[in-house]
């Protein structure tokens, strides 16, 4: 016998109503004396589960009819009293083991969302960047020329230009058949520095043009950066960086967070790629320089002179912050170009390359 | 994370939390005074009768913490269910004369409200794109942000009218249910009116603006067949609104608080239901404690005590308001109204309002 409160669900009245719980049903006696039956096929806990929280079942069809009742043993009595035909009554675990509940599900989504930080989202942003048409990309990449490179900054040396074009069209028939088109913008800026954005534009700031002895050194550096570029990873970390703010967005109950993680999709960032994206790009750079027949010395020792004076040079520090050497991959690439067997082809031999990065004419 | 400075909850606040800081125009308020949901009343004849919320900090932080597990597990797609469950924790710990409220809301319509109106957004960003195949010519760019701004000053009130709408169809007292009758063509016609004049008339509107929007919002609410009746006039705060006008920058913004209770003291006195008038006790400097505190415990905590803040809030409210003298509740009839919850997922969407759900850190 439990005492409740009945609501006929037509009027704001209250009724108090004493429960006996029987193994087909409640059965709700008034203070008028009169019996109301409650099957419990027709009853949902609509309440109950939360420590504080009252029980409050509900009798379909709307308005439905409502029962409340305050003793949380009353669960207790329907789990003994109708173990079978109340159990759709009973919440999905006890209130007392609330507090267990909620530390284990602290744990659980600390350790589900690291999970997801680190693997899901990459993995699904890389292959929704896979499906991205070029043209996508291409435009993506404009955004990313427009801030990285500003029109009034750029050179306009047009014999140097078909130099460069020169050296990536090598490149480029060398490698897979491929949807892009590489174009090359130089930059005037002193930092020995380039950046490969979505959809072929490469990025070379004056400085890296200065800092280079030989076309092949060249050649080296724009092999790496153009497997950036076929390798997709701008637009891939693109896409991680949105839907890691999307989900961080989600969780936090921010739906206007979405729109502000759309709206990073023009900035770009910093271009600033992985690890495993730079041993990536070096290791198939290297490939492509090969089967250009270029001479692989070129990058190997572009790279090791950088990483030598890089850190002392004035500008020479930004492109090891953007492609972080380590011995190991110098190493690599030097076992690489000692195990190619061919005599290089020359690259530009007419052109004077110790002039390549002394001077800029700005576009008009 | 930008939640945290927004800790109230849209259940609890309607006789706090109007902070300076939040002045935020018209758009800020506006969401304000949609929260005042809670005049969700009744009591059994003669004297005054109050609210208690009996609901702990501690609980709700356990419901967010959950939340927030399933919805990793989910994709975030639990986001709609776990909003539920905050809102029955809460309502289930509101108690007014003897009985508790109730929610009835689904996760599952949430959802679709959420769909459709993604569908819109869609929509929406189609158009522009659209827009932008003309060229970037300034006469094309300045009628397409034209477009936008007179396409958000109209969804803005749609928003808070659907919101407000669907909510109180879901919220019950001895199973009996709210509901919203206001017109939305005619709030949207009141709203981009009084919004236009208030920015017109530099702000000196603003009163007239306020009880308009109250009057509407309130007084189209009933509970059951029973309405809740307003008769406050913006005139009335005229004078107290000038005030505030000099005093605020003068004092910092402090001066608000107190203008924000006496404010909500005045529509309070003017609002009555079943022949019961409602009384709110709040003041300009428990109000400020109010938020002071508030404040202080988010900043220490780094976010994480937004369910203790949400639970004072509460609290706070159901402190400051009392019903005087309701009789005729014998009367009342059950009188429930279909609500779509698209109005309740906009509003989600524009960030006007964010009761409990999701955990605010
Ligand atoms: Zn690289």
């Amino acid at each position: 016998m439990w005492p409740g409160s009945y609501y006929d669900g037509r009027t704001a009245l209250r009724r108090p109503v004493t429960i006996t719980v029987m193994a087909t049903g409640l059965r709700l006696a008034t203070e008028e004396g009169t019996f109301l039956w409650w099957p419990y096929e027709q009853l949902q806990l609509a309440q109950g589960a939360l420590p504080g929280e009252q029980i409050r079942i509900e009798r379909r069809p709307e308005p439905s009819e409502t029962l409340v009742v305050s003793d949380e043993a009353f669960l207790s009595a329907i789990r003994e009293g109708a173990p079978e035909a109340g159990r759709h009554l009973l919440p999905v675990f006890r209130r007392r083991h609330w507090a267990g509940v909620v530390l284990l599900a602290g744990a659980g989504a600390v350790v589900a969302g690291l999970a997801v930080y680190v693997w899901g989202i990459p993995a699904l942003a890389d292959l929704a960047a896979g499906q991205m048409p070029p043209a996508w990309e291409e435009r993506l990449g404009q955004a990313a020329l427009e801030s990285l490179a500003p029109p009034q900054r750029r050179c306009a040396d047009q014999e140097r230009d078909a130099a460069l074009s020169e050296i990536v069209a090598r490149l480029a028939a060398a490698g897979p058949r491929s949807a892009y088109t590489f174009r090359i913008t130089v930059v005037d800026h002193p930092a020995v520095n380039a950046f490969a954005a979505p959809g072929g534009y490469l990025i070379i700031h004056l400085g890296l043009l200065a800092a280079t002895q030989t076309p092949a050194e060249m050649a080296g550096v724009l092999a790496h950066e153009m497997q950036h570029v076929l390798h997709r990873h701008g637009t891939k970390a693109l896409f991680r960086e949105i839907s890691m703010r999307a989900l961080l967005s989600l969780l936090v109950g921010d739906a206007g967070g979405l729109g502000q993680a759309l709206e990073t999709a023009g900035t770009l960032g910093q271009l600033r790629y992985r690890r495993q994206d730079e041993e990536t790009a070096d290791l198939d750079g290297m490939n492509l320089i090969q089967a250009a027949r270029v001479d692989p010395n070129g990058m190997v020792s572009f790279l090791r002179r950088l990483s030598r004076e890089g850190a002392d040079a004035p500008h020479g520090r930004a492109y090891l912050s953007t492609h972080p050497l380590t011995v190991e991959r110098i190493k690599q690439m030097e076992r690489m170009a000692a195990g190619a067997h061919y005599t290089p082809v020359p690259l530009l031999p007419e052109y004077p390359w110790r002039e390549v990065g002394r001077s800029c004419v700005a576009a008009p | 994370m930008r939640r945290e400075a927004n800790p109230s909850p849209g259940f609890s606040d309607f006789c706090a939390l109007q902070i300076p800081g939040r002045l935020r125009g018209v758009i800020g308020w506006a969401a304000e005074l949609r929260r005042m949901d809670i005049s969700r009343t009744d009591a059994a004849g003669g004297s005054e009768t109050r609210l208690s919320f009996h609901g702990d900090g501690g609980t709700l932080f356990g419901i967010h913490i959950i939340n927030l597990l399933l919805g990793i597990f989910t994709l975030g797609i639990y986001y709609f269910w776990g909003k539920v469950r905050v809102q029955r924790f809460l309502h289930s710990q509101m108690e007014f004369n003897g009985d508790r409220f109730a929610y009835h809301g689904t996760g599952v319509e949430l959802l679709l409200g959420f769909l459709k109106t993604l569908g819109l957004v869609v929509l929406g960003v189609i158009g522009l794109a659209l827009l932008q195949l003309l060229g970037a010519r300034p006469e094309v760019i300045a009628a397409a942000t034209l477009l936008i701004y007179t396409v958000l000053l109209v969804v803005i009130p749609v928003a808070i009218a659907g919101s407000r709408r669907y909510r109180l169809s879901r919220a019950s007292w001895r199973g009996i249910r709210f509901s919203f009758r206001g017109q939305t063509g005619a709030f949207v016609r009141m709203f981009v009116s009084g919004a236009l004049l208030t920015v017109i008339t530099l702000g000196l509107y603003y009163p007239f603006f306020y009880n308009n929007m109250w009057r509407f919002l309130i007084g189209n609410t009933y509970y059951g067949t029973a309405r809740f009746e307003c008769d406050g006039t913006g005139a009335d705060l005229f004078g107290r609104f000038l005030l505030a006008v000099v005093l605020t920058p003068l004092t910092l913004g402090l001066y608000w608080f107190w203008f924000a209770a006496h404010r909500q003291r005045y529509m309070w006195a003017h609002t009555s239901f079943a022949a019961a008038r409602f009384r709110c006790t709040v003041t300009g400097g428990r109000l400020f404690r109010l938020n002071l505190g508030n404040g202080l415990l988010l900043i220490i905590t780094l976010g994480l005590a937004l369910p203790w803040v949400q639970a004072r809030n509460i609290r706070f409210l159901c402190d400051t308001l009392a019903v005087e003298g309701l009789l005729g509740m014998d009367a009342i009839r059950q009188e429930a109204q279909a609500a779509s919850p698209t109005g309740e997922a906009i509003a989600d969407f524009l960030g006007l309002d964010f009761p409990g759900l999701a955990p605010g850190w």
